[in-house]
């Protein structure tokens, strides 16, 4: 679930919209009543040892510029600070910033920060050097921090007008500040500013090699490319002190590898997603094996481009795209395809999202006998051949379905679909390519060849960025259904800018219910997210939907050895 | 043929196909339909000008000739570039990576030589006695074995008795005593061989076996026996010497394609070598992290071909006529 699906994208997730002011101390107290509810045992507490983990990704850098995969996000939250992090309740809780508030109509955020903290190396660390990275990213934003740039969205400076305190100044209100913050660590203006000069190339070289100089509760003591990324407790962390020495990322080239690791116990536990297929083996062999609705959807794409090609421009006919709809066996592809790991999907926004999912948006019924009257009353008649005729030529579509896809489950819920169209008279052709070539050929020659597309989404938690894909100004970067209206534009800046929740709310329900009206997207399922460790190892929280990912330092702060 | 002119002459020829195979890896990887700016650029709410900085950053924006002139401007001052996805000079990653994949396909190499010349040999003197056909069998079935579906059978069998990937225990802090460290190496070692000797020594035994029974035919063969030498003495004196000239072309081949990695075992046990570095960038179209790694593979199968046609002069006599 990559490609168009960011690994970054998909482990940064927000849930709940700011609040006007949280106080330190509410913070304070939902994290640790976070920590304290996950407790497994309830008695005392085993310190020590190293939680063994393994992921079938890697950590592509250690430079948060030019880092791209989630492995590397991950490492980024547990050896920097960041401003604030998610709880297992998905709030945004205290992390760098012990509280926060908004001023002057939600255009100006003021953090204020941990006192007294300091670098592993011992140097202070203050708000100045959070007010460095924003400046640095601001500053760089078109060129070496290029990556970063969506974070700093609208933000017009970054000061840090004493040790304690950093001021974010946007132009105009942003709706999803804290989810921003969420994703941009802090780093140490000591070790970096040198390299922030001139077109700061030099800062996209950086290495950054471990022992990385890290303020958050895990020094990264040892880090082997491909193979290993090794953490030890850092003395000078400001938060609660870890229970664990350290904890290790081995990284697999496979997940059968990865999940034989873990039942001969060469590990303890492993990064999402475990394959729904493992389940059983793994909890027959007593392992902790958790199952939560995820974000993540698997779609059906349809070319929205008003000026596709003339040959397959019939599929812009709101009637083909209901008939389409209907002639998706959800439950089927659910059962079949992720073994019952998931539900049929509707919306863009999934479920696991909370209140951001519209719940009036439901997932069609599978009736084909419709989809043929539909069809029929689009003035597609059924040929000689069995294949209807649209517009003078048969309904025969190319499908582009990333290897990433064509390679997992999703590759039996091609088949579903494809051999329920083909009882309607549309005849589906799937052309596999590897994920960068696959959007190459939905973005070629400006969305007027493609046709059809399957492909998943993994979005944040916060609708934010999932629903800037279809805007207009994604063209050519996120956008893979060619789908652009002013409309959908509008409805897009003016819930970016609703500091009011639900003022908010109510502008993106109407925006999911005009992508399920529109169907550029035909939403096929949620899978679940699925997670297994040793039962020797306890208090390990999910954040949303994993217990490893960008958005928390929590897990690793409590997890222990049981008994 | 003098020595020299011959030496000249197929020197003259491996710079040549040095130099084309460098040319066809700079366009072949381009003609590939996607680019690393497309994958790079996937980050929440970037911007067409993302991408065009990506582009001018990768120097992508420039006609392919001028891009090829200046990767060859490079290549003559020993500069193979800046991967696209690590920011890191290609020839500091590479070496990594061949570090790591050299001890493990050497072993499986020449393991799998070991094992096939033995077998070729021993089923060429026994033909057509169940040794033979066992041998054989053996070696035809195993040649034929996916190389990814031995290794996920042996990963299954092996699961808790030795370890499923990577190169040494990974989960240890400070360093490990060398000897330690070596046995533990030696260890993760075991499965990727084996997959990879067991995969790759069929072919030697047929070779070995055919190439035999071609020498234990020829009169001189016989003239041997009927000079009334040992049995042992006339297979390894009088037929295996004279059998091993296509052996050598077919170890030559497999030695230099041993710097490229065993691309599918690295994947499956994890293994950071040359190989998966060449899966992975080929995903990532880092153009050139694949330059730089089919460079090394293409040199290194060349240099072993020139060295296997000077061992022929020497080994040949025909060809010094």
């Amino acid at each position: 679930m990559i490609p168009r699906r960011n690994p970054k994208a998909a482990r940064l997730r927000t849930f709940r919209h700011p609040l006007q002011l949280i106080a330190a101390a509410v913070a304070i107290a939902l994290a640790a009543a976070a920590c304290g509810s996950s407790s497994g045992n309830g008695g005392e507490v085993k310190e020590g040892g190293v939680f063994r983990m393994g992921s079938n990704s890697t950590i592509d850098s250690l430079n948060p510029f030019v880092a791209f995969n989630g492995d590397a996000y991950t490492t980024f939250e547990y050896i920097y600070p960041y401003l604030v992090q998610y709880n297992p309740k998905l709030q945004f809780v205290a992390d760098f910033a012990r509280s926060w508030q908004q001023s002057n109509g939600g255009t100006v955020w003021t953090f204020h920060t941990q006192p007294n903290a300091k670098w592993s190396d011992g140097k202070p660390l203050t708000a100045a050097d959070a007010a460095w990275t924003y400046t640095t990213i601001l500053k760089y934003q078109n060129g070496a921090a290029a990556n970063s740039a969506g974070y700093v969205a609208h933000m017009k400076s970054a000061t840090a007008p004493n040790a304690t305190t950093v001021v974010l100044t946007y132009k105009r209100p942003v709706a999803n500040v804290l989810s921003q913050v969420l994703q941009v660590p802090i780093l140490p203006e000591h070790i970096w500013a040198k390299y922030a000069t001139g077109n700061a190339k030099a800062m996209t070289r950086f290495s950054n090699g471990a022992p990385i100089v890290s303020g958050g509760p895990f020094i990264l003591d040892k880090y082997t490319p491909k193979q290993i990324a090794l953490f030890k407790r850092n003395p000078n962390y400001y938060g609660p002190k870890p229970h664990i020495d350290g904890f290790g990322l081995q990284f697999f080239g496979t997940t059968d590898a990865m999940i034989t690791a873990l039942k001969s116990h060469q590990l303890d536990g492993v990064e999402v997603p475990v394959p729904p297929t493992s389940v059983a083996t793994l909890k027959a062999a007593g392992f902790v094996v958790r199952s939560t609705p995820s974000t993540t959807f698997d779609d059906f794409i349809i070319n929205s481009n008003p000026k596709q090609d003339p040959s397959h421009r019939e599929l812009l006919n709101p009637l083909l795209r209901q008939a389409f709809d209907v002639a998706i066996n959800r439950e089927a592809i659910v059962k079949t395809s992720l073994l019952g790991y998931g539900q049929p999907g509707s919306s863009i926004i999934g479920p696991a999202t909370g209140h951001w999912y519209n719940s009036a948006i439901k997932p069609p019924p599978f009736d084909l006998a419709k989809a043929n009257q539909l069809l029929d009353q689009a003035g597609f008649k059924m040929g000689p051949n069995g294949l209807r005729v649209a517009n003078g030529h048969p309904m025969s579509y190319t499908v582009i379905v990333p290897d990433s896809m064509a390679n997992s489950y999703e590759q039996r819920s091609f088949q579903i679909i494809q051999g329920d169209f083909k009882k309607m008279g549309v005849k589906l052709t799937e052309k596999t390519l590897d994920d960068s070539a696959a959007y190459d050929a939905i973005l070629a020659n400006i969305y007027k060849n493609f046709e059809l597309s399957l492909w998943d989404w993994a979005p944040l938690f916060d609708p934010d960025f999932m629903l800037s894909v279809l805007t207009c100004v994604s063209w050519n970067v996120w956008n893979d259904t060619g789908y652009c209206s002013k409309t959908y534009d509008s409805m897009y800046q003016a819930q970016s800018a609703a500091i009011d929740p639900a003022k908010r709310q109510q502008i993106i329900n109407q925006m999911q219910q005009l992508v399920a009206s529109q169907r550029m997207y035909l939403v096929l399922d949620y899978p679940d997210s699925i997670e297994a460790h040793s039962p020797t190892w306890t208090d390990l929280p999910l954040i949303g939907d994993s217990s490893f990912w960008s958005g928390s330092k929590i897990p690793m702060e409590s997890v222990h050895q049981a008994g | 043929m003098r020595g020299a002119d011959y030496v000249i002459k197929r020197g003259f020829f491996a710079l040549v196909t040095v130099f084309v195979a460098i040319t066809i890896n700079f366009f072949l990887f381009r003609v590939l339909p996607g680019t690393a700016v497309t994958d790079l650029s996937r980050v929440p709410h970037a911007s067409p000008q993302l991408k065009h900085a990506l582009t001018v950053e990768f120097g992508l924006d420039k006609p392919k000739w001028e891009q090829y002139l200046i990767y060859l401007k490079n290549l003559l001052h020993g500069n193979m570039g800046i991967s696209f996805a690590y920011q890191q000079p290609v020839s500091h990653l590479l070496i990594q990576d061949l570090k790591n994949t050299l001890p493990m396909v050497t072993v499986g190499t020449v393991a799998a030589i070991a094992v096939g010349v033995v077998t070729g040999v021993l089923s060429a003197w026994r033909r057509g006695s169940v040794p033979d056909h066992v041998s054989t069998n053996a070696a035809i079935f195993a040649y034929a074995f996916p190389t990814q579906w031995l290794g996920l059978m042996l990963l299954i069998i092996f699961a808790g008795t030795l370890p499923a990937g990577g190169m040494s225990n990974p989960f240890l802090f400070g360093a490990e005593p060398f000897w330690q460290h070596l046995a533990d190496v030696g260890q993760h070692m075991i499965l990727p061989a084996a997959t990879l000797m067991l995969t790759a020594y069929g072919s030697y035994t047929l070779v070995v076996r055919s190439s035999m029974l071609e020498t234990l035919g020829e009169d001189y063969v016989l003239t041997a026996r009927a000079k009334g030498l040992p049995p042992r003495r006339v297979v390894r004196r009088h037929a295996f010497r004279n059998a091993l000239l296509p052996v050598v072309t077919l170890v030559a081949l497999d030695l230099g394609y041993i710097v490229g990695g065993a691309l599918l075992i690295e994947v499956i046990f994890s293994w950071p070598g040359i190989g998966l570095a060449m899966y992975d960038a080929i995903g990532q179209r880092d153009y050139p992290m694949l330059q730089g790694g089919f460079l090394i593979l293409t040199v290194a199968v060349i240099v072993l071909n020139f060295a296997a046609d000077l061992l022929y002069f020497r080994l040949d006599p025909r060809i010094r006529e």
